[in-house]
């Protein structure tokens, strides 16, 4: 194993370089891989380094080293093409066909759908999501949904950083075949423990990413709360266009947005992948109609899927509009640019983020109107 | 049937020190004895409850060593005979009341026996108790050997009458944890009746201070004439060797075996405090030169010099004077420091009168180097496997780590006193004395800009002894932490003796348990209660308590793995390792069960590279299971099995 | 072996029965007639820390509770490593050593932190150091007499069928019998004795 290991560092590395340097995305990866690192309201701690000078944590953290050129390849057995969206076969405008799976769901319940189709069709037997916890207010945790209820559980977006690969090990134990829904980070994670397990690809058919600005961070966000509100009996949060919404048992409360954005993790800033470009389907918003999703398919797994479930009526699949992709490509390039800008002043965002010089050069020359490249 | 409760006299028996310090105080009759455990005294008491059943008198686990000698003194004051033991630490919470009792003086014969622990063996401290006496001016005894030890203790009771004064007895580790032969004396019956007639008044004030000299200097003038003092060796011998305690029979030894018996003799000194002058000025004045040994501090050698120095107006030579203080007898880590043993005494004379010690051999002496480059392992003392205080500290370790603001813990006396080092994972950032760790934290709480949250520790004994005041403190001042109480049910560290929430007194008896959960709700604290081998539970309340920034007590309660052992039925399921799941060294494990969570029955098997489980060691506890990352830790066989056939 | 003192030092690692061990064979000297000085070392023993009990018999004068060093007469040691260690620093060229060979490991070895000696080399520096060494597997006889505990008991049993202390065995029995009123643990701890006996005799004719 440890020949396969590229990056030579270990847990004292990772400790140093990127959890007590705020970089940690709290993906969970390390955290099931490994005893040594504790997770708690999703800050993720090392107990202690295991003392070996090298080891998977470091090599699978999404923001030790990123190089999507590489990945890419794996992943898709092409180079990039695309900068902006990332590879991609299709982008569709998505939604689940049952009205009770949109009723629950964040937009047009994409994500759900897709996957109580896929467990109806026994194409898993569960999937790594996210829930609330019971113990703390607002506080996701994750979770192997086993069955439809399950699922439609865990729909809904939450808005920190739940580090649901944690359970992925333990998952895997307990499920055949594993649909895992992620943020970028988490994808990216997924995909480099890929690199050093390939059966881990058959044993998760579907990776869904889900677009993403960023994660707040949780204990900030508690603290903020905390001060404006009666936390105690809050239930859910929603970020419904801009704005900021806390669901409590006696209804809901609106607080100004602004602030809380900066709430969010210091690491999102570096994030250059806002679609999840290595997923199989990338599934956000559209800014545009809220019971609707954006969807991208990527791979060719990911392709033949979608095109099951809208043969099967499980997804509804229109044609994207060429006027919402170029909205779509701004608000990805934008954040591109922001880490590129940042590539060439921060040691940090150099030392993980490797890709070509020409897409570096590419994005950087890029106007606000970005295009594929061609 | 223990020796030391026949009563009969005359047969010559094995006893240990402490022992026949009990059995010294049968002899005298004694009526009334209390006591706090705290090694190398523990014994004292634990014989004499053992005999209350046999000789009838009291015996009682009291909270702390102050009230158990407050409780003594309450018994001379009623004309009966008591006694008292106690470790060095528990002198200093004495020492209060011991500094006004010396100016009221005593009526029924009142002993105080504190046993030092030179080297600190099992101390946080070495320090030297004789210095009491000296502050109190209270005269004390120094016993040698187990048998000296119970003809002081019959001695102490009757001088105690006599002079009216609380006695010390001083012993050491190397007399009360040593074991020699013992005749039995005759034991006293007791017909004392207790009393306080209108004369009886015990005030303590400086006007009476003069007393306190008059009776002092009684006890120096029986001194003079004391058995206790002797000396061995040839009438005219230019050096003279001045020792007390153990050290007094190092020297005997030395002397003998280096072939000096006709050059040097022993002044042995048993009544350490006030000196025998006339006799010093004895032996001394005839003397080229003096070497003292004794433990720990140079008292005797102070005293002594002291001693010379008035007799040099009497037109007395002075002889050249070899002690720790001036750095020519020196302890194993310096001059003052540390336990004595035979070797620094044969070394030293060696060394300072010419003789010499029987080399090593050679075949030795290549050994030695062998085993130095083989850097033979020490071993540090850690918790008993399947010890609650692992599990506890293992929580501790992981919520500090969590919570992630840098939280400190601070400790207290224990076996968890270990939380300083490797088995407590290094996580304790103070060890001073009993109660310390929650008046410590009591500072750290409510300090303005200090932003690490507090834990403090204590056990379930330790908190009945003296974490109270600072609890209460804590409440009304508004101490922000987490006070822990770790309660295994028992005096732990000095051998499971009972305390007020055991439910038991020292005879065994059930009481009402003193409830710590309501102690602290009378206090105006609600307390949770859980068991530290429920990680997950346990880590949660304790994380949720420190998330709230107030103060909170929590309860660990979890039996002493020795208690549990005993009441261990034999059809527990053995704990075994999977080896074919085990991922031994490899990424994602590394032995964190052996290496990191470290209990002893977890062990390396050198030959598959594996986790091993030591069946010899492993109390079946199971708590390991918990932290396996692969779930190759099982029980052999389901744990209930038997229990539901019935 | 000076005729009016004998050294004897019980060694082994907290919790393995170190002082009831000693307080028989201290037991059977004083039935003998002997002056007896024992020192221990424990408090805090029971937590794995190194255990050894220095036992003095004399005829002559009182002797203080500690052995000087390189002057034990004889060693019984219940864990390779401390017989060594003990052997190293209290023995002479006429030291006479019985040793149960099953190895107690530290917590630093565990830990990693340093490493315990190959067993093979301590075996061999036992040998070549002692002027006569035996091996007794006190732990498995223990286990097989009812209670691997008990090898305390196996080690004493040892030494007494040594006859080095040149104590009769029926000394052992009544010290043995003194301390345990319960018949229960008193037939236990008497099999083990005489698992011991048994133990030495096999080795020494090997
Ligand atoms: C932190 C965060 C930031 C986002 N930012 C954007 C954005 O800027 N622009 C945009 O267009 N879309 C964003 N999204 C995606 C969007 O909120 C929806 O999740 C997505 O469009 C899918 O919608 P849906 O109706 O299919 O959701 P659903 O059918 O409700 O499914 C959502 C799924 O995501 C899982 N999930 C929820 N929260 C998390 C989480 N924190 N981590 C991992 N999985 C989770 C749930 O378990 C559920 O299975 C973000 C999502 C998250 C979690």
């Amino acid at each position: 194993m440890a020949d396969q290991l590229s990056l030579h560092k270990g847990p004292a590395e990772l400790e140093f370089e990127i959890l007590k340097f705020g970089l940690c995305t709290g993906c969970g990866a390390c955290l099931g891989l490994c005893p040594y690192f504790k997770v708690r309201k999703e800050k993720v701690v090392l107990l202690e380094p295991c003392g070996k000078t090298e080891g998977r944590c470091y090599e699978i953290c999404p923001r030790t080293r990123l190089d999507l050129e590489d990945l890419n390849r794996k992943v898709f057995g092409k180079p990039r093409e695309d900068f902006v969206l990332g590879t991609h076969r299709g982008i569709f405008l998505a939604q689940s066909w049952k009205k009770s799976v949109q009723a629950k769901a964040q937009y047009g319940g994409a994500v759900t759908g897709a996957l109580t189709y896929a467990l109806g069709k026994k194409i898993i037997d569960g999937a790594i999501l996210v829930n609330y916890s019971k113990s703390y207010q607002l506080l996701p945790e994750p979770m192997l949904a086993r069955t439809e209820k399950e699922i439609l559980a865990c729909a809904g977006s939450k808005y920190t950083s739940a580090p649901s690969l944690k359970i992925l090990d333990d998952s895997l134990k307990q499920c055949k075949k594993l649909a895992f829904v992620g943020r970028a980070c988490q994808v990216e994670a997924l995909r480099k423990r890929m690199v050093l397990e390939p059966e881990l690809s058959e044993r998760v058919p579907l990776i869904i990413g889900l677009f993403c600005m960023w994660a707040l961070d949780y204990r900030k966000l508690y603290q903020h709360l905390a001060g404006r509100m009666e936390i105690n009996s809050a239930k859910k949060i929603d970020i419904p266009f801009n704005r900021f919404v806390v669901y409590t048992a006696k209804g809901k409360k609106e607080l100004d947005f602004e602030p809380i954005k900066e709430l969010h993790k210091a690491t999102c800033d570096l994030c250059y992948d806002f679609t999840s470009e290595l997923a199989d389907l990338s599934v956000g918003g559209t800014e545009w109609k809220d019971d609707w999703n954006t969807l991208i398919v990527r791979t060719e797994r990911g392709q033949e899927f979608a095109a099951k479930a809208k043969k099967d009526k499980a997804l509804k699949l229109n044609e994207f509009p060429a006027e919402r992709e170029r909205l779509l490509r701004n608000a990805a390039l934008g954040k591109k640019k922001r880490v590129v800008d940042a590539l060439f002043v921060e040691k940090k965002a150099r030392e993980y983020l490797a890709i070509s010089d020409r897409e570096k050069d590419w994005i950087k020359n890029a106007n606000p109107i970005g295009g594929v490249k061609k | 049937m223990n020796p030391v409760f026949l009563k009969e006299s005359g047969k010559t028996v094995l006893m240990m020190g402490n022992e026949a310090i009990a059995r010294g105080a049968i002899e005298a009759g004694v009526d009334f004895t209390a006591s706090y455990p705290g090694s190398p005294s523990s014994e004292i008491q634990e014989t004499l409850a053992q005999a209350a059943k046999v000789f009838g008198h009291h015996a009682e686990w009291s909270v702390n060593e102050k009230v158990a000698f407050e409780a003594c003194c309450g018994a001379s004051f009623a004309g009966m005979r008591s006694l008292t033991s106690m470790k060095q630490n528990g002198l200093n919470v004495v020492s209060d009341v011991l500094n006004t009792v010396n100016l009221s003086g005593t009526k029924g014969g009142i002993v105080l026996v504190v046993a030092d622990d030179p080297g600190g063996h099992s101390s946080t401290n070495e320090m030297d108790s004789r210095l009491h006496a000296k502050l109190a001016e209270l005269p004390l005894l120094e016993p040698s050997t187990p048998a000296e030890a119970k003809e002081m203790i019959k001695y102490a009771f009757e001088l105690s009458e006599r002079v009216k004064l609380p006695v010390l007895v001083r012993s050491v580790t190397r007399v009360s944890h040593a074991r020699g032969d013992v005749k039995l004396g005759e034991i006293q019956t007791r017909s004392r009746k207790p009393a306080m007639g209108f004369l009886d008044r015990f005030i303590g004030h400086p006007l009476v201070h003069p007393i306190l000299h008059l009776r002092f200097n009684q006890a120096k003038a029986e001194f003079e004439k004391s058995p206790f003092n002797a000396y061995l060796g040839p009438e005219n011998a230019e050096t003279v060797i001045v020792a007390s305690g153990p050290s007094a029979a190092y020297a005997i030894e030395a002397v003998h075996n280096l072939g000096l018996d006709d050059q040097a003799g022993v002044l042995k000194i048993g009544t350490g405090w006030p000196l025998p002058e006339q006799l010093v000025i004895k032996h001394l004045a005839r003397a080229k030169q003096v070497l003292v040994f004794e433990e720990v501090d140079p008292f005797l050698e102070d005293n002594l010099k002291v001693v010379m120095a008035g007799a040099v107006f009497q037109g007395i030579a002075v002889p050249k004077i070899f002690g720790k203080r001036g750095g020519q007898i020196k302890g194993p880590r310096g001059a003052g420091i540390g336990e004595m043993s035979p070797d620094i005494v044969y070394d030293s004379l060696a060394g300072i009168l010419g003789a010499r010690r029987p080399e090593r051999s050679e075949k030795f002496l290549a050994a030695g180097k062998q085993a130095a480059e083989w850097k033979l392992p020490g071993r540090e003392w850690a918790f008993c496997a399947g010890c609650p205080h692992r599990a506890s500290f293992w929580v501790i370790k992981t919520a500090l780590k969590e919570d992630d603001r840098e939280g400190v813990l601070i400790g207290d006396i224990g076996c968890y006193s270990m939380g300083v080092s490797k088995t407590g994972y290094n996580l304790s950032r103070t060890l001073q004395c009993m109660g310390s760790g929650i008046g410590f934290a009591n500072g750290l709480g409510n300090l303005a800009g200090f932003h690490q949250p507090v834990i403090a520790i204590a056990g379930d004994s330790t908190f009945f002894h003296s974490c109270l005041p600072g609890l209460v403190n804590a409440k009304y001042n508004g101490a922000k932490m987490v006070f822990i109480v770790l309660d295994n049910s028992g005096t732990a560290m000095t051998g499971f003796q009972p305390h007020p929430g055991t439910g038991k007194n020292a005879l065994g008896q059930q009481v009402e348990p003193v409830s710590i959960e309501k102690v602290c709700a009378g206090i105006g604290l609600t307390v949770q209660a859980v068991d530290p081998f429920e990680f997950e539970q346990a880590l949660k309340i304790l994380e949720d308590a420190l998330e709230t920034d107030q103060l909170r007590v929590l309860v660990f309660r979890h039996k002493c793995a020795l208690i549990e052992g005993r009441e261990r039925k034999e059809d527990q399921p053995r704990v075994i390792i999977d080896q074919e799941i085990c991922l031994g060294d490899a990424c994602g494990c590394n032995r964190f069960c052996s290496r990191v969570f470290a209990c002893p029955a977890l062990i390396w098997d050198n030959i598959k590279q594996k986790a091993a489980i030591d069946e010899v060691v492993c109390t079946r506890c199971g708590v390991c299971l918990k932290i396996c990352p692969k779930g190759a830790i099982k029980l052999e066989q389901p744990l209930k099995k038997k229990a539901a056939k019935k | 072996m000076t005729p009016d003192l004998i050294n004897l030092i019980v060694c082994g690692v907290g919790g393995q029965g170190n002082i009831l061990a000693s307080q028989i064979v201290a037991g059977a000297g004083i039935k003998k007639g002997l002056r007896v000085a024992i020192g221990e070392t424990y408090g805090a023993s029971q937590r794995g820390g190194s255990v050894m009990s220095h036992i003095r018999f004399s005829t002559a004068f009182p002797v203080g509770p500690l052995i000087p060093k390189g002057e034990a007469d004889l060693i019984v040691g219940f864990e390779p490593l401390e017989t060594l260690r003990v052997l190293l620093e209290y023995g002479n060229d006429t030291t006479k050593v019985v040793f149960n060979p099953r190895p107690n490991y530290p917590i630093s070895v565990l830990s990693g932190d340093s490493k315990y000696p190959d067993l093979e080399l301590i075996f061999t520096q036992i040998k070549n150091l002692a002027a006569v060494s035996v091996v007794v597997e006190a732990t498995e006889l223990a286990k097989q007499a009812g209670n691997h505990l008990a090898q305390n008991l196996v080690m004493v049993g040892a030494l007494a069928a040594s006859n080095w202390l040149d104590f009769s065995l029926e000394l052992f029995h009544q010290a043995i019998s003194e301390l345990f009123s319960d018949p229960e643990k008193r037939d236990l701890n008497l099999r083990a004795f005489n698992a011991g006996i048994k133990g030495f005799q096999q080795a020494a004719n090997k």
